[in-house]
């Protein structure tokens, strides 16, 4: 009885919480997606130059190759300045792009929430999702080195804004083969069958893992935002884990919590379900412990007469 | 539940590389599909000296599958490939000569998709980012060479032709009537 008050206590939160987020998105999606892409044009408009209304004129994803291929990038233009937001929101606030504006990102985790968890499938439960999020970056930037670029390729925000701009209506213009593979990973292998929606965010995002080398090394820094953790309040309940939809919280075999900032988007989705107060974001020392801890092991049956 | 995979150093180091493996398959994936879409590049006043060929037997099996009878023509995404260089300001129309089905313009700016004219004048020295969906029926899919067009570039305001694309697309999968199959012209250029 008392279980199941609780239960419903933290599904209410985790409710708002999740309503809260979604007007951050609706933001984020008038702020850079087409037909709106309120920040594109703004911007354009300040620095007087020519830009598309949508999303490919802040793309991240081109400029990130520019900048770490030794390209270079133009400063003062609008993928110049998008990207330094970008970079310096992720050291300071954790990935704030992903967390509160991203809603290609989002609409996956939404949509995954409309199916029973039985239909998902929790790929953090088999493998950490952090080094393939790093293989699949650097496979990202050394690509274009050797004639093979990722930019355009497989990239969900582009597949979103056809998606949002049209497809819901069937009208998705022209596709190509890795649009359509693109779509097919994004919205339902890793979208709508996967256990938080996120999986493209973790396995196949460059701008998120870029967003994520830097809060890492952001995190570490006593004046920088981060997800933070006290071990005493916690009393275990799992809540946080089952609700990250980026799977970086795991609870290990001591019960208590462990948290990997290579794949946190600081969304506060696990703050605001602990019932306790252990889960904060806010300055000062994360409280994490560094190694990961064994995960839960599942007690084994007693044989009869032993 | 069972230890998962990748939280030693020796197993992330291969998880690591396995995806950078599947990353880089992907990005030859997307070379070997690069003729789904065809690539132009022109200056006008003046005409396209390369006809964009496009072969739609090349396209990948996703395409196949899912959306064959649609094809992009495009200029490039970013500065885009269609440039202007004339003397004054030009008020631009699209014609499409011969094309067998509908064709959707993919213009990041003010466009008049009924009478194919782009709202603003395009300045001297200006290049164009656009994408032509081309739609091909099903009956013109089924023979070697698809069709043979045109896209024309107009002035409205003086209705002066001032720029050409010829296009030719084509099924290897077929035989020309001379019994010879398809060859696809080298149009081959990468999105970026
Ligand atoms: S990881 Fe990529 S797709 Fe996901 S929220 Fe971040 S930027 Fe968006
Ligand atoms: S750990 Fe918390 S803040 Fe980070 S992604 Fe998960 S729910 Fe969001
Ligand atoms: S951090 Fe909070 S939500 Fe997570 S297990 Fe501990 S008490 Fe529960």
């Amino acid at each position: 009885m008392w279980k199941g008050k609780k239960v419903s206590k933290i599904q209410k939160k985790s409710r708002m919480s999740l309503l809260k987020r979604f007007i951050w998105y609706v933001v984020g999606f008038a702020l850079f997606f087409a037909p709106f892409a309120l920040f594109n044009r703004g911007l354009a408009f300040l620095l007087d130059e020519k830009r598309s209304g949508d999303i490919h004129a802040t793309c991240f994803r081109m400029p990130l190759v520019d900048m770490l291929t030794g390209k270079g990038i133009v400063i003062l233009s609008v993928t110049g300045i998008s990207l330094i937001l970008l970079l310096v929101s992720a050291f300071l606030l954790g990935p704030f792009f992903c967390g509160k504006l991203c809603a290609a990102g989002a609409f996956t985790e939404y949509l995954s929430r409309l199916l029973p968890d039985k239909w998902k499938v929790d790929w953090s439960k088999y493998v950490n999702p952090v080094p393939l999020r790093y293989g699949f970056f650097a496979a990202f930037i050394i690509g274009p080195i050797i004639g093979l670029s990722l930019s355009c390729s497989y990239c969900g925000y582009s597949f979103f804004e056809k998606f949002t701009n049209g497809g819901i209506w069937g009208d998705f213009g022209v596709l190509g083969s890795t649009a359509i593979i693109t779509a097919f990973l994004w919205l339902v292998v890793f979208g709508l069958f996967t256990k938080g929606g996120r999986g493209y965010c973790n396995f196949m995002c460059p701008v998120g893992a870029a967003q994520n080398i830097v809060h890492a090394v952001g995190a570490k820094l006593p004046f920088t935002m981060k997800i933070k953790y006290d071990r005493k309040k916690c009393v275990s309940c799992n809540a946080c884990v089952k609700d990250c939809p980026m799977r970086a919280l795991t609870q290990g075999e001591d019960k208590k919590i462990q948290h990997s900032n290579h794949n946190c988007i600081t969304c506060q989705q696990c703050v605001a379900v602990c019932p306790t107060k252990s889960i904060t974001y806010g300055f000062g020392k994360g409280g994490w412990q560094q190694e990961e801890v064994k995960p839960v092991q599942e007690p084994k049956p007693v044989e009869k007469g032993a | 539940m069972k230890k998962r995979l990748g939280t030693s150093k020796w197993t992330m180091v291969v998880l690591f590389i396995l995806m950078f493996g599947i990353a880089l398959s992907g990005g030859m994936y997307r070379n070997a599909t690069a003729e789904e879409s065809a690539k132009f590049k022109v200056t006008v006043p003046g005409n396209s000296t390369k006809e964009v060929v496009l072969d739609i037997n090349e396209q990948g099996l996703p395409k196949k599958l899912i959306q064959p009878g649609m094809i992009t023509i495009s200029s490039g995404h970013g500065k885009g490939n269609l440039v202007y260089e004339g003397k004054k300001p030009a008020f631009i129309q699209f014609k499409f000569s011969n094309f067998p089905g509908k064709v959707e313009v993919r213009y990041r700016g003010p466009y008049d998709e009924k009478t194919g004219r782009i709202l603003k004048p395009i300045k001297p020295g200006d290049s164009i980012s656009i994408d032509f969906g081309v739609e091909l029926p099903a009956d013109v899919r089924k023979q070697a060479v698809v069709f043979i067009g045109e896209i024309q570039l107009m002035d409205w305001k003086t209705n002066k032709l001032i720029g050409t694309i010829p296009v030719k697309i084509i099924n290897s999968k077929y035989e020309t009537n001379t019994g010879a199959t398809n060859n696809q012209n080298d149009n081959k250029e990468s999105c970026h």
